[in-house]
């Protein structure tokens, strides 16, 4: 809720404790086995790991530091403001700039010794850089040990300022010492500020909340002010003032009318009139305490007129109380919310943020539209309940207190309640199926006499023709037009159908071995299309419509006729086995668009000349020979890469 | 400035709890156990520790002691008697006023062939294998002739590479330092100061020329920050200074100035 | 008199409960803290009866049963998937003169597109003609078809019993007149649950009690009390006594 909350800054260690931490965490860390048999780019490697290490540690937990205080000039002035009172603004910035400076010195020393690392030669001379190396940082360290030792104190002290929110409604109270602002404070919050009867009693500044009107008040007492110049106030004081100057709020300044805070009237009156500037553009309140000893009727003339310049200002109302006896304490408090709220308000209303919501300020009232009443339906129980007074009501014993009672044995009874149903019924067991029927279908108990109806109702309706289409008069040309219409949709349909049921190209097919194995052709088919086309088939059933088998042996020659053919290449004679024709291949690859005889026989020269031409060339042995004589030439693998092609260097 | 001292405000209003001095005592009478626990069983670094803040514990208390002590004894004032030293002890005050003289040219004598003394008068030898790192080079790696140096040196400002086909030493860049930390051993004071140049590597001629930086080696160093002055009244802006630590494990130069 | 209450750490109460006017139904809830609050308030003068009944119920096995059944002093409308033994039950246990219906709907989260009182109901633009027939016979309402600042699930951003109503907060003051004079109820814009403009999950109201969540502020339940004129405060003291807070709270 609060933008301000410093409570959440990491602690400080100081200097001695920080070193310690960085370091033994780098022990913790990184390895620490090393031997100095091992490769020296690996010794290397070792301690330049733990140098930066350290160096990164030290830098994020700088860093950490730096980013966890707030920036002055970031923060709303009230609390730059106080800081600056309270902790010395240079010294706190001081501080931190210091530590922003060790940062980058450490940083620097890592970088340097990490360079010197690297041209360690043994493991001797690494040990001892590393050495050094962390050794410098931590020296570095060990000096910010005072700015380390101040911010911790300043934290700590950070974290326990009251969370003041400075945008919200505020009320503060300001007066001499022992004038009775705390114990106003404690009247109206219950921030539980110590009084005591001497001056100064409240050293630092108080935060209370209130509640008026359904808000939130935040209430701060300050610490008393005495009459003094700007430049006297000490410490204490100047928290008070600086409240006062930069919380848009509502002040109350409290006065001591018996002065026995041991003060007089005028100093009181002085003081008002000094620190009045601080008062500008604020709703300001004067409330004249301790009317329990005097009232302000009592005083006698002299004090009279010390106050009568304060009484005749009009646009400060002057309200007086008595913390002792109570009288007047929540006028003041009213009064002070009062004119705080109406002065906010009004702000805002001059800002665009209200017009977003003037729709939720408005109530809207109905018109009457019509006669009909609508009342509220409040039982006349209820009515009768409010009049019982609550004490006499006697304790109802509630299902929470019954699941307390039993504890783990609890068990919700949703049938306790079914006032309708007679207690001894009312535990039955209703099954949910009868008889194959479910039992809810049947709730209702003329629920066949429903149904009948529905039906009659449903017959008439389609006896007085309730759901024949409308007969509309159709001209000639109107009907050849729907007929058309009609056709061209069949069609569609058929397409569309038949393109669904033929197979898809994408589709995966099913290979044809696969496929179970179908006899399309039947002689009975056959027959039968035969006879659908008025062929007479009749007297037919002996007639062979099977094709005999080939004989499948090869060479021998077909029993009708010829002389026995020249016997050729087992390949040429070969026979397909379920057709009888001879098998056809394809020619070989390099008889392949040769026509005849001669052009293969120059093809077969050609090619001999070419293979020879290129053994000679690449000194290989013979046709198949694949020999490369050098896989990796030195000019395409050596030198830089250029930024174009890879292959020519 | 304190901000909401909630826990003296708490003591303020509730007290401390009732056992709370019994508690303290008991506590303080727990410790030196407690430590001698901890001192038994602590391992390791945090043994180290321990031990060290302990002995330096140790020390405070007994020097503590010895001050306390000290304060208890009288010291018997030293009468010095009236009238004229009897004859047997005038000899002695004779003797013992000549002593001093002497002791004093002694001293004299010491100091001034002590200005020529260097501080570290023996220095371990370093050997060509330990200051150089041969570098292969050539297209296959087989040659030899080339040298990186890997102690630290100090480079000239005006010096350019020579072409790397001819440059036998190299001196890598990470290792030139230009600045030292000097000593003034009479004003016991410490300066961050540039050298001018390598005076003399007491190992090897060609160290001093390559500039090699090793314990022992005498510096030049640019002293004009100091502000020193000579017999004749002008600004002294360069001296020697010698070498004290081993650059190349410590990454800095720390030297002692030659007066 | 307003109450602030959770179910179950969750401040959206108006999902786990149904509240009118004769009956009150809440989800059956780890503990039983949720139902005896309900249960206490409802109390008869005598040790065990009640002003009216409070029901535990689930409604198709969902404890959400707020946003998905709907129903006034009249009736109750719950969605298809209710089963037949919920359905027994809540006829069991709520008295015979509140008429139950199970609605088959498309949109059945019936409680989110159906907003009503004892007199007039508000509901999703897209409903159907049938449910809004049974809507018109079993709650006994007039129905109007409506958006309420272009959000067309009615029932989740109003919130209204015979005397008041409260809406999206985004409603301009037109659409507020207009909805008044349909419901012939004053209305207001508003929030519940420090802000959440999803007022029928914060807030569960009847004509003389209302409960809300756990999370709402003090501004918003002295709104809610005094336009649902639970105290004898009138809608009128929202402009009037509360405007400052109202506008120094949402600024």
């Amino acid at each position: 809720m609060s933008l301000y909350n410093f409570k959440k800054i990491m602690v400080v260690p100081p200097a001695t404790s920080f070193i310690d931490i960085m370091l033994s965490r780098t022990q913790r860390k990184t390895p620490t086995v090393v031997h100095k048999h091992y490769k020296i780019s690996r010794i290397r490697a070792f301690y330049m790991r733990k140098v930066k290490y350290t160096q990164q540690n030290f830098h994020d937990r700088l860093s950490q530091i730096i980013q966890d205080f707030p920036k002055l000039d970031d923060i709303h002035p009230f609390y730059a403001d106080l800081i600056n009172v309270l902790f010395e603004k240079d010294h706190y910035k001081l501080a931190l700039g210091q530590l922003n400076m060790a940062r980058h010195l450490i940083d620097n020393v890592a970088k340097e010794y990490v360079r010197l690392l690297k041209y360690g030669d043994s493991l001797y001379r690494c040990k001892q850089l590393k050495k050094a190396a962390l050794g410098r940082m931590a020296t570095i360290i060990k000096r910010q040990k005072d700015n380390l030792a101040y911010l911790e104190t300043v934290r700590q002290h950070l974290s326990r300022l009251p969370t003041i929110d400075p945008y919200t409604r505020t009320i503060i109270l300001t007066g001499f010492p022992n004038v009775g602002k705390s114990s106003f404070m404690n009247k109206i919050t219950r921030a539980e500020v110590e009084v005591q009867p001497y001056a100064f009693t409240t050293k630092s500044l108080f935060v209370g909340h209130t509640d008026y009107k359904y808000l939130r008040w935040q209430v701060i007492d300050t610490p008393g002010l005495l009459d003094r110049s700007l430049e006297d106030r000490n410490v204490i004081e100047m928290q008070a003032i600086t409240a006062l100057a930069h919380l848009r709020a509502c002040v109350l300044y409290i006065m001591d009318i018996s002065e026995n805070c041991g003060h007089t009237l005028e100093e009181q009156v002085h003081l008002y009139e000094s620190i009045k500037p601080l008062f500008a553009n604020k709703p300001l309140m004067i409330v004249i305490n301790k009317v329990d000893i005097i009232k302000l009727d009592e005083l006698d003339e002299a004090r009279r007129n010390v106050l009568a310049n304060i009484l005749n200002d009009e646009n400060v109302p002057v309200i007086q109380m008595s913390t002792v006896s109570e009288e007047g304490v929540m006028e003041a408090k009213t009064e002070a919310c009062e004119r705080l709220l109406g002065f906010r308000v009004d702000h805002k209303m001059k800002t665009k943020k209200v017009e977003n919501i003037l729709n939720r300020l408005h109530v809207a009232m109905p018109e009457k539209r019509d006669t009909k009443e609508r009342p509220a339906f409040i039982p006349e129980s209820v009515m009768q309940k409010r009049e019982i007074d609550a004490a006499i009501r006697q304790k109802r014993k509630l299902e929470k207190d019954i699941e307390e009672e039993e504890g783990d044995d609890y068990i919700l009874d949703l049938k306790k309640h079914y006032v309708t149903i007679p207690e001894e019924e009312r535990y039955d067991i209703i099954p949910e199926f009868l008889d194959g029927h479910n039992i809810a279908d049947y709730i209702d108990p003329d629920i066949f006499e429903k149904l009948e109806e529905l039906e009659r109702e449903e017959g008439m309706r389609l006896e007085n023709g309730f759901y024949d289409p409308p007969k509309l008069n159709i001209d000639e040309t109107l009907q050849e037009i729907r007929d058309m219409a009609r056709q061209i949709r069949t069609k569609r349909f058929i397409l569309r159908d038949n393109k669904k049921l033929a197979p898809k190209a994408d589709k995966p097919k099913i290979p044809r071995h696969k496929l179970p194995h179908i006899r399309e052709r039947k002689v009975e088919n056959l027959k039968n299309t035969m006879e659908e086309l008025g062929v007479d088939m009749s007297g037919k059933d002996d007639a062979n419509f099977v094709k005999s088998q080939m004989s499948l042996r090869r060479g021998i020659a077909p029993a009708i006729g010829g002389s026995i053919q020249k016997k050729k290449d087992k390949e040429s004679s070969a026979i397909v086995k379920s057709t009888g024709q001879p098998l056809k291949r394809k020619a070989p690859k390099h008889e392949l668009g040769l026509s005849n005889v001669i052009t293969k026989k120059k093809a077969q020269v050609m090619a001999k000349h070419d293979i020879a031409k290129k053994l000679k060339k690449m000194c290989l042995k013979g046709e198949a020979d694949r020999f490369i004589g050098d896989l990796k030439p030195k000019h395409l693998f050596s030198g830089k890469r250029g930024s174009g092609k890879t292959d020519r260097r | 400035m304190p901000q909401n001292e909630y826990m003296e405000r708490h003591r303020k209003l509730y007290g401390r709890r009732l056992d709370y001095e019994e508690r303290q005592r008991k506590k303080e009478a727990r410790a030196p156990k407690k430590r001698a626990k901890m001192a038994r069983e602590l391992r390791g670094m945090k043994a180290k520790l321990f031990q060290k803040q302990r002995r330096n514990e140790k020390i405070q208390m007994k020097r503590k002691i010895q001050a306390h002590e000290e304060k208890k004894v009288k010291k018997q004032a030293e009468k010095v008697e009236d009238g004229a030293l009897p004859t047997y002890l005038l000899d002695r005050g004779i003797q013992s006023s000549a002593k001093v003289l002497s002791n004093m040219i002694k001293q004299k004598r010491k100091e001034k062939t002590g200005k020529w003394d260097v501080p570290i008068p023996k220095v371990r030898a370093q050997s060509d294998a330990e200051v150089f790192k041969v570098l292969r080079s050539g297209k296959t790696k087989r040659k030899a002739w080339k040298r990186m140096v890997t102690k630290v040196t100090y480079v000239g400002e005006n010096f350019t590479r020579k072409p790397p086909k001819y440059e036998r030493f190299i001196r890598p860049m990470a290792l030139r330092f230009n600045k030292a930390h000097v000593t003034h051993p009479e004003l016991k004071a410490t300066f961050y100061l540039p050298i001018i140049g390598v005076k003399k590597n007491p190992n090897s001629a060609m160290y001093t020329s390559l500039g090699v930086i090793t314990k022992g080696t005498v510096i030049e160093v640019n002293i004009s920050e100091l502000g020193l002055v000579t017999q004749t009244g002008k600004v002294v802006w360069g001296k020697y200074a010698q070498v004290t630590n081993n650059p190349e494990n410590d990454g800095c130069i720390n030297a002692i100035l030659l007066v | 008199m307003a109450l602030r209450t959770e179910f179950e750490n969750s401040s959206d109460i108006g999902v786990f409960a149904i509240l009118t006017n004769s009956y009150c139904l809440t989800a059956i809830g780890g503990s039983e803290a949720f139902y005896s609050v309900f249960e206490s308030e409802f109390a008869g003068q005598d040790n065990n009866s009640s002003v009216i009944p409070v029901v535990h119920t689930s409604i198709g096995g969902c404890r959400i049963i707020g946003r998905l059944a709907v129903g006034n002093r009249h009736g109750l409308l719950v969605p298809s998937n209710t089963t037949d033994l919920e359905l027994q039950h809540i006829r069991n246990a709520l008295p015979d003169n509140v008429q139950i219906q199970r609605v088959e709907e498309r949109l059945s989260a019936l409680g989110n597109v159906i907003a009503c009182n004892d007199y007039v109901a508000l509901i999703h633009p897209d409903l159907d003609r049938e449910t809004e027939n049974i809507i018109k016979d079993v709650l006994k309402v007039e129905v109007y078809r409506q958006t309420i600042a272009g959000n067309s699930l009615v029932g989740a951003y109003s919130v209204f019993n015979n005397q008041g109503g409260v809406i999206h907060p985004k409603a301009t003051a037109q659409e507020l007149d207009e909805l008044s004079s349909l419901l012939q109820i004053p209305l207001v814009a508003g929030t519940v649950n420090r802000g959440s403009e999803l007022l029928a999950a914060g807030i569960v109201v009847n004509d003389w009690t209302a409960f809300c969540g756990i999370t709402t502020t003090s501004t918003e339940l002295s709104v809610i009390e005094s336009i649902f004129k639970l105290n004898s405060n009138q809608p009128s003291k929202i402009t009037s006594e509360l405007r400052a807070s109202l506008i120094e709270s949402m600024t």
